[in-house]
């Protein structure tokens, strides 16, 4: 299937004549005429080489779809994360530079997707949001309810992501985890 | 060595200015390289180069070959040879075809190890600029090779356009601007007296209500003499200067006390080249202009290109941060921060608008204009020394020799 530069995202995979690689990091950019350009870091799937490279948003790639099993977060152990297939119980490991963002969000036992290429594990899918505890924020504002105006705060996981000002810490948020941003708020 | 340039004609002359003054340098500095050059618009073409026929489909001019090419629709336009090196200037889409026979060709052994595309964006003084520059873009051949070529303001980026012929210009202007600026009015066929005195500005914006800059010269107590490329910018501000109780003469002068505004036909690059470096300020817009502004060491206003919700800002804003520290050297804080408030306010626009000032002053460019100019040319002389994207150019295509 083929897929334009701006239909990638972490974790997208995509085949360049014979090497396949996997999407690691990418950030857009607006040039001029209102065009974008994006840079991306790359690992090739085969030989786990990474590199930086670039794309304008309309050259297109031949996007691949793997097998996907679900699995179940572990723990951690340095940079490397351990996952339990739900179904034959065997033990994954993947490292963290392979997880994309995927670390800002996980916790130990939460359920999740790995994506294999030829049996090779090479990234995590998880749930479109997750819920994730402020540790540190500056006090809310009683009373601010809009939701417009945002601050700084950290999550549990130590990512640090902006939050209504009427969040406090100690709280738990729902994090959308394809762009790391806030949700809402989670009822009590 | 064979180079195809490629060059799409989307609006105004910016595209076809730029490819057209690289293509010369290139030539300039490798005299032996054959260079063709694909353009899809021989007649906006002609308008800045004089010697091009619009009604050829193929004719030489001095840097080289140059083709009519329909664009990313034409199917059977390449030649019998495939290039060395493919240069697709600011957004220029290649046919598929063409990329395909390249890359299904054999690396020509006497020149490089593998053949290269290289992208040529637009100008910006952003960081990302050094991010990009020089990455490659993944294609599926084993001897074509894709990078991405950002020119800009920063050390790692790709530099910017200079102009052996520009400079030369320069340093002329520099030396006896009345020689110079008689000169022009020769090029010109104008002739007035109050030549020395004057305070020199151009207009080459998009549309634009400059009812303010006319307030600003009124004001002052030195003649002044502000030129008029026929354009964009022109139809609004001949109907501002009859609003305003100017007369004209039958050669397009206009006048009202110590003011005069000349127009002036469509010009050859060179002939405009002289005008931006025989001023004392400038208002300029999109790219080429833009970057001559920058290398003339001149005080200038640069109006960006309009992009989707006002995203030029960003650009305008990337590029203040860069200039800064060079006017820091020579300004008063408060001028440096009228020079930007001026520039954002200039920008700071969702539409080209004939009718509509954007509240910008124009007073701290002619009241602190011996202060901005030191400032000024002391960033175009960094430039000159630090920024050369011809070098950079030729090091990066001559690093993949064999």
């Amino acid at each position: 299937m083929l897929v334009s530069a701006s239909e990638l995202k972490v974790g997208s995979v995509f085949k360049n004549g014979n090497d396949v690689f996997v999407v690691q990091k990418l950030e857009g950019t607006k040039t001029g005429r209102n065009m974008s350009v994006t840079n991306l870091r790359i690992k090739n799937i085969l030989n786990n080489v990474t590199a930086a490279v670039a794309y304008r948003m309309s050259d297109r790639f031949e996007e691949i779809e793997l097998d996907k099993k679900k699995v179940n977060f572990q723990y951690a152990n340095g940079d490397t994360y351990h996952f339990m297939d739900n179904e034959s119980y065997e033990q994954i490991e993947i490292e963290k530079e392979d997880l994309g963002t995927a670390p800002n969000f996980m916790s130990e036992g939460m359920d999740a997707e790995i994506v294999f290429y030829e049996g090779k594990p090479v990234t995590v899918s998880l749930p479109i949001a997750v819920e994730r505890e402020v540790v540190y924020c500056e006090p809310g504002i009683k009373g601010d309810t809009s939701g417009r105006a945002m601050k700084p705060a950290k999550l549990d996981t130590g990512y640090e992501i902006m939050i209504p000002l009427f969040v406090d810490s100690g709280e738990k948020i729902k994090v959308d985890t394809r762009d790391g941003t806030y949700i809402e708020r989670v009822k009590k | 060595m064979l180079i195809d340039i490629f060059c799409q004609v989307i609006d105004n002359y910016g595209d076809i200015a730029i490819v057209y003054r690289m293509a010369r340098t290139l030539k300039d500095a490798r005299p032996e390289w054959r260079l063709r050059l694909y353009v899809d618009d021989l007649v906006t073409f002609e308008h800045l180069c004089p010697q091009v026929d619009p009604s050829q489909n193929h004719q030489d001019l001095d840097f080289g070959e140059v083709y009519l090419w329909k664009g990313i629709e034409d199917q059977n336009f390449w030649k019998e040879s495939p290039p060395d090196v493919i240069i697709p200037f600011l957004g220029c889409e290649l046919p598929e075809a063409y990329v395909t026979w390249i890359g299904n060709s054999a690396p020509s052994s006497q020149a490089l190890r593998d053949r290269i595309i290289l992208l040529v964006e637009y100008l910006t003084a952003e960081s990302w600029s050094e991010e990009i520059h020089g990455l490659p873009s993944l294609i599926p051949y084993p001897h074509l090779k894709k990078f991405f070529f950002v020119p800009g303001f920063r050390e790692k980026s790709g530099g910017i356009l200079l102009d052996k012929a520009y400079l030369k210009l320069k340093s002329s202007a520099d030396l006896d601007l009345t020689a110079f600026r008689n000169s022009f009015m020769e090029i010109i066929h104008c002739e007035l007296s109050h030549i020395s005195d004057s305070f020199w500005l151009s207009i080459f914006s998009y549309e634009h209500n400059f009812n303010g800059l006319l307030e600003d010269l009124e004001s002052l107590k030195r003649p002044s003499l502000a030129f008029l490329p026929q354009g964009r910018p022109s139809e609004g501000f001949l109907k501002t200067l009859k609003a305003r109780g100017y007369t004209r003469n039958s050669k397009g002068l206009w006048t009202k006390d110590l003011v005069s505004v000349q127009e002036l036909p469509f010009m050859a690059q060179e002939v405009y080249d002289r005008l931006v470096l025989a001023c004392d300020f400038n208002i300029v817009r999109g790219e080429e202009s833009w970057m001559r502004a920058v290398l003339s060491g001149r005080p200038f206003l640069w109006q960006a290109y309009l992009q989707d919700e006002g995203y030029q800002l960003v650009k305008v804003e990337a590029f203040l941060e860069v200039l800064r520290p060079w006017l820091e050297r020579h300004c008063e804080t408060k001028d440096v921060q009228e020079v930007e408030r001026t520039f954002s306010a200039m920008n700071k626009r969702l539409r080209n608008d004939p009718d509509k000032s954007l509240g910008e002053s124009y007073r701290v460019f002619i009241e602190k204009s011996p202060q901005l100019r030191m400032g000024f040319g002391d960033f175009a002389s960094y430039l000159e020394k630090n920024a050369d994207l011809t070098g950079k150019m030729l090091d990066f295509i001559e690093s993949f020799q064999i």
